[in-house]
C-alpha cells in the first residue's frame, strides 16, 4: 500500500534563501531546473537611491527580479525606502512583501497591479518586439527595428555603464528612458521589460 | 488582367487569408501581365459595425458572430438580406430555428439589418475599380457574403468577371453553386494553384478553357460545363504567401489595437492519419485526404522571410496535422534560431514527451491536438487511433511544458451510452490540474466525413442543416448538393446528459482555473507529492513504498494492468496480482493515476516545471499574485 510520510518533504528543496551579494552571480534558470520555487531575498532592496553602491545592487537585483519573473519563480522580497518609489515602472515584476505590522501605499498598488506578462520583449532577429501594459491606460507595442537602439536595449539587457550606451547614441538612450523602457541608477542602466522565456497558459493571454 | 481577391466575412480578423496570399504570389510569378489586389473586406465589414452599431459590435462580438455561432449558421443567414436585396429576409423562421437566446439573436439580426448597406457600397466601389476580374474565397460561413457581392457587382458592372473558389466550393458544391448562381462566371471546384495558373494562361491566350482543371464555366449557351478535376498541388508547386494588403489595412483600420496580428503558413495538405483512417466525423480535407509535406528547409525559409517582412512573431500553422518529418528537420532549426515566435500547429494527440519539449523549444506554444475524447470506446467508434490514456498524457504533458492545448469534447455517436462516460466522471476531479476541455459539444454531420459518405455508419436519415433553408430561396434537393453541414438524427447521449456532462467540463475549468498543481519529485527514498489540486487535501507526503514507485515511474507512459503485474514480479519480485491491483487502487483513490480501458497513466507533472497560468486580462483589476506558479 502506499506509506506516505505527512510534510516531511514540504518546501524539500524549493525554497532558496540568498544574500543580496549573492544576487549578482546566481543562475536563475539552474536555479528552476533543480526544482527552486521559491527565492528568499536577505536585505532590503532600495530601488530608489542613486548612490553608486545602491546603484548597482538595485540593478542587479531587478536584473535578477526580471528573470525571475519571466522563469515563474516566486520572490520574496522586501522594499527599503519606499516613499518616493513610481510604482508603474515596476509591476511587470514579481512585487515586494511586507513585513507584519508595516504598511505602504506603495507595496500594496504594486501587489495589487502586478499580472504576469505586462511588459516583455520577444527576439524577431532583425527586430524586438516590447509590449508594455503597465500603465493600464496607455498600452504600448514597441518595435525596435534600428540601430543604435536596438543595439542599445540589448546592451542594457543586464547591468551596463550608462556611459558605454551613451558612447553608442545618447539619442536613443534618452528615447528609451523617456519610454521607460530602460532606467538609470548612478552610473547604470537596465532595460525594464524581461525576455519571454516561457509562455503561459493560455498563450495569447499576455 | 486587373484582378481583385476579396476576403469577405466571416474570415478572422486576426490574421490574413492563405489562399488570397498564396494566389498572389501565383500572379507575381507572370510579371505586369497580371495585377492583382487584396481587399479585406472582412475588416472592412468589422469596422462597420463597429462604426454603424456605436460599438456595439467590436470586434470581439464580429469573432462572436463568425466563429462561435457557425453551428446556429448566423453567418450565413446575417447575409442573406444582402443575397436577396431585403432588408430583412425570413427572420422570424430563423428567430425559430436557429434556437439563438434573445440577446444573441438580437446582435446577428443588427448585423442582418446593417448586411445589405454594406454590400451595396461594397460593390459599387469595387465596380468603379476597372478590375476584370473579382476572386472570391469561400469556406465556412463565406458562402452567402460571397454570393451576396457577387450578385451585386454583376447587377452594377456586368462587364466585370467573377471566380469563386474555396473549401465551399469543392467538388459537387462548386458545381451546384455555379448551376445556382447566374452572376458567378467561374467557380474552381478543386485546389486552385495549377487551376488559377492556367486561368491566367487562358486569358492571355495561351491556354483553352477546356485545359483549366477543376473548372467549372458557361459556353456560349449558358450551359454550365465542368472540366476535369485538378492534381492535387504538390507543395513544391505552393508559393510563399503574400500578405501586404492585410497588413496595411490592418495598421490604418481604427480596430488596430485589437487585431492580433498573425503571420498564416502552411506546411502541409491533407492528413497522414485520415489517409490511412478517416476520423469517421471530419470532413475538413473534403476531396483533398492525400497528405502533401513541404520541404523542411523551404518552409523554414518561408517562415522566417514571412517574419522579417512583416515583423510578426505570431505564427498560425494551416496544417490539419504536422509532418512527423518535421520533427527531424523543420522544428530543430527553428529551436536553433532562438526567435521567440510563438506558433499554433495541430498535431495528433499520440505525442511522446520529447517530442512536445522539441515542439516547445521551436517556439510552438498552442497546439490542437485533436483530442475529442478521454474514452477509447467512442475514441474507437471516431477511428482516430489515440486510446483515453493517451489523451491524458498529452494533456498531462502539455501542462507540464507549458503548451496551451485547446480541445474538445464530442458526443453523439452512433453507439454511445452515457455510461461510457461513467469512468472518467468518476476520475474527473483527479484531472483538475491538466487542461480542461473548451466544451463539450454533440458532433456536426459533415459533408466528405465517413459519417456523411457511409450513412450506414448510423446517421442514416439527414438533410441540410436547417439554417441554409432559411438563408437560401433554395430547394433542400439543390442545397444537398451545395452545402456543408447536415443535420442527421440524434444519436448517443441525450440533451439532459449532454447538459449534465457540460456542468461537470465547467467545473474542471475552474478546479483548473484556480491553480491546482500535482507535482511529483523524485528523491532518494521516493517520489515527493505536492497536491493542491481543488476539491483534494491540500499537503505534500512521500510515497516511498517500493510498488507504488514502480507504478508511479512505469506509468509516465501508460501501461495496461496486465504489463504492471508482469513489472512487479520481474523488478520486485512481487507475485500476488491482487498486491498489485490493490495498490493500483489506492493510487487512482489519491487521483495519482488514471485508469481507463484497463490501462493506467500517472498523473503528476515535474515538480521542476514552470506552469505559469494567466486568467483574465492583463488588465490588473486588483487581484495581486493572479496567476498560479508551479
Amino acid at each position: 500500500m502506499s506509506a506516505t510520510t505527512q510534510h516531511k518533504y514540504d518546501n524539500h528543496g524549493a525554497l532558496l534563501e540568498l544574500d543580496t551579494c549573492q544576487i549578482a552571480n546566481t543562475d536563475v534558470k539552474r536555479l528552476c531546473d533543480t526544482g527552486i520555487k521559491t527565492v528568499q531575498i536577505n536585505g532590503k532592496i532600495d530601488l530608489v537611491s542613486d548612490g553608486q553602491a545602491n546603484a548597482s545592487i538595485c540593478l542587479d537585483f531587478l536584473s535578477f527580479l526580471k528573470e525571475a519573473t519571466a522563469r515563474g519563480l516566486v520572490v520574496n522580497w522586501w522594499l527599503d525606502n519606499d516613499g518616493s518609489i513610481d510604482t508603474t515602472l515596476y509591476t511587470h515584476l514579481w512585487p515586494p512583501l511586507l513585513e507584519e505590522g508595516e504598511q505602504s501605499i506603495s507595496v500594496a498598488t504594486w501587489q495589487q497591479t502586478y499580472r504576469f506578462g505586462k511588459c516583455y520583449w520577444r527576439n524577431g532577429g532583425q527586430f524586438i518586439e516590447v509590449i508594455d501594459k503597465r500603465d493600464l491606460h496607455n498600452q504600448f507595442q514597441h518595435l525596435i527595428d534600428e540601430n543604435p537602439m536596438l543595439e542599445i536595449f540589448k546592451a542594457a539587457h543586464k547591468p551596463v555603464s550608462r556611459q558605454g550606451l551613451v558612447a553608442i547614441s545618447q539619442e536613443a538612450l534618452h528615447d528609451l528612458e523617456a519610454a521607460n523602457l530602460v532606467i538609470s541608477r548612478g552610473p547604470l542602466c537596465l532595460t525594464m521589460p524581461y525576455r519571454v522565456i516561457d509562455w503561459p497558459i493560455p498563450y495569447r493571454s499576455i | 488582367m486587373r484582378c481583385l481577391f476579396v476576403v469577405m466575412p466571416w474570415h478572422s480578423a486576426h490574421y490574413p487569408a492563405l489562399s488570397v496570399g498564396i494566389l498572389k504570389a501565383i500572379a507575381e510569378e507572370y510579371g505586369d501581365q497580371v495585377e492583382t489586389k487584396a481587399l479585406y473586406a472582412n475588416l472592412r465589414w468589422a469596422e462597420f459595425l463597429h462604426e454603424k452599431t456605436e460599438k456595439r459590435i467590436d470586434l470581439a462580438e464580429y469573432q462572436f458572430l463568425g466563429e462561435d455561432l457557425i453551428f446556429k449558421g448566423a453567418g450565413e443567414w446575417i447575409f442573406s438580406s444582402a443575397l436577396h436585396q431585403e432588408d430583412e429576409w425570413k427572420s422570424d423562421v430563423y428567430r425559430a430555428i436557429s434556437g439563438l437566446s434573445e440577446e444573441n439573436f438580437e446582435l446577428v439580426f443588427e448585423a442582418h439589418s446593417l448586411a445589405r448597406q454594406f454590400i451595396n457600397d461594397l460593390a459599387e466601389e469595387i465596380a468603379s475599380a476597372n478590375f476584370d476580374l473579382v476572386g472570391l474565397t469561400s469556406t465556412f460561413m463565406q458562402n452567402t457574403p460571397c454570393l451576396a457581392l457577387a450578385k451585386r457587382i454583376k447587377h452594377i458592372a456586368p462587364h466585370i468577371e467573377i471566380i469563386m473558389g474555396g473549401g465551399n466550393c469543392d467538388g459537387k458544391q462548386g458545381i451546384t453553386i455555379h448551376q445556382s448562381f447566374p452572376f458567378i462566371d467561374y467557380v474552381v471546384s478543386g485546389e486552385g494553384e495549377n487551376a488559377f495558373r492556367r486561368f491566367i494562361e487562358y486569358k492571355m491566350g495561351s491556354c483553352r478553357i477546356h485545359d483549366i482543371p477543376s473548372l467549372v464555366w458557361r459556353d456560349s449557351s449558358g450551359v454550365t460545363q465542368v472540366n476535369f478535376k485538378s492534381e492535387l498541388a504538390q507543395m513544391s508547386e505552393v508559393p510563399a504567401p503574400l500578405y501586404e494588403e492585410y497588413f496595411d489595412q490592418v495598421l490604418s483600420s481604427p480596430l488596430a489595437d485589437r487585431v492580433e496580428l498573425n503571420i498564416v503558413i502552411e506546411g502541409a495538405r491533407g492528413c497522414w492519419w485520415g489517409q490511412k483512417h478517416h476520423c469517421t466525423f471530419c470532413g475538413l480535407n473534403g476531396t483533398g485526404m492525400a497528405y502533401r509535406l513541404k520541404d523542411g528547409d523551404t518552409f523554414v525559409d518561408e517562415l522566417f522571410d514571412l517574419v522579417h517582412r512583416y515583423q510578426t512573431l505570431d505564427i498560425i500553422t494551416a496544417d490539419n496535422i504536422i509532418g512527423m518529418d518535421y520533427f527531424r528537420s523543420v522544428l530543430p532549426t527553428l529551436k536553433d534560431r532562438d526567435y521567440d515566435l510563438r506558433i499554433h500547429y495541430e498535431v495528433k494527440a499520440n505525442l511522446r514527451f520529447d517530442q512536445l519539449q522539441l515542439l516547445k523549444d521551436a517556439g510552438v506554444c498552442h497546439l490542437q491536438p485533436g483530442i475529442e475524447s478521454l474514452t477509447t470506446k467512442i475514441l474507437k467508434q471516431m477511428d482516430k487511433g489515440t486510446t483515453g490514456v493517451q489523451n491524458v498524457r498529452v494533456l498531462r504533458d502539455s501542462s507540464e511544458l507549458g503548451l496551451t492545448a485547446t480541445w474538445n469534447i464530442l458526443v453523439g455517436f452512433p453507439d454511445e451510452t452515457f455510461q461510457d462516460y461513467q469512468e472518467v466522471i468518476n476520475q474527473i476531479s483527479a484531472l483538475a490540474h491538466i487542461q480542461p476541455p473548451s466544451s463539450v459539444g454533440r458532433i456536426a454531420l459533415q459533408r466528405f466525413s465517413p459519417y456523411f459518405n457511409k450513412p450506414e455508419l448510423g446517421f442514416k436519415s439527414r438533410k441540410p442543416a436547417s439554417f441554409y433553408g432559411v438563408t437560401y430561396d433554395l430547394p433542400d434537393s439543390t442545397l444537398e448538393n451545395m452545402v456543408f453541414l447536415f443535420e442527421g438524427e440524434q444519436r448517443g447521449v441525450t440533451e439532459a446528459q449532454l447538459e449534465k456532462l457540460s456542468a461537470l467540463v465547467k467545473a474542471w475549468q475552474k478546479a483548473y482555473e484556480t491553480g491546482s498543481l500535482l507535482t511529483y519529485e523524485i528523491v532518494t527514498d521516493g517520489i515527493v507529492i505536492r497536491d493542491s489540486r481543488q476539491g483534494w487535501k491540500n499537503y505534500c507526503y512521500l510515497v516511498e513504498a517500493q510498488l507504488d514507485v514502480m507504478i508511479l515511474t512505469e506509468t509516465r507512459n501508460a501501461k495496461s494492468r496486465n504489463a504492471l503485474h508482469a513489472l512487479a514480479q520481474k523488478k520486485l519480485g512481487i507475485t500476488s496480482d491482487k498486491i498489485v491491483t490493490e495498490t493500483l487502487k489506492a493510487l487512482r483513490a489519491k487521483g495519482l493515476v488514471f485508469e481507463e480501458d484497463d490501462f493506467f497513466i500517472a498523473l503528476p507533472t515535474a515538480q521542476n516545471a514552470n506552469q505559469i497560468r494567466v486568467f483574465g486580462e492583463v488588465s490588473g483589476n486588483n487581484e495581486p499574485f493572479q496567476e498560479a506558479v508551479a
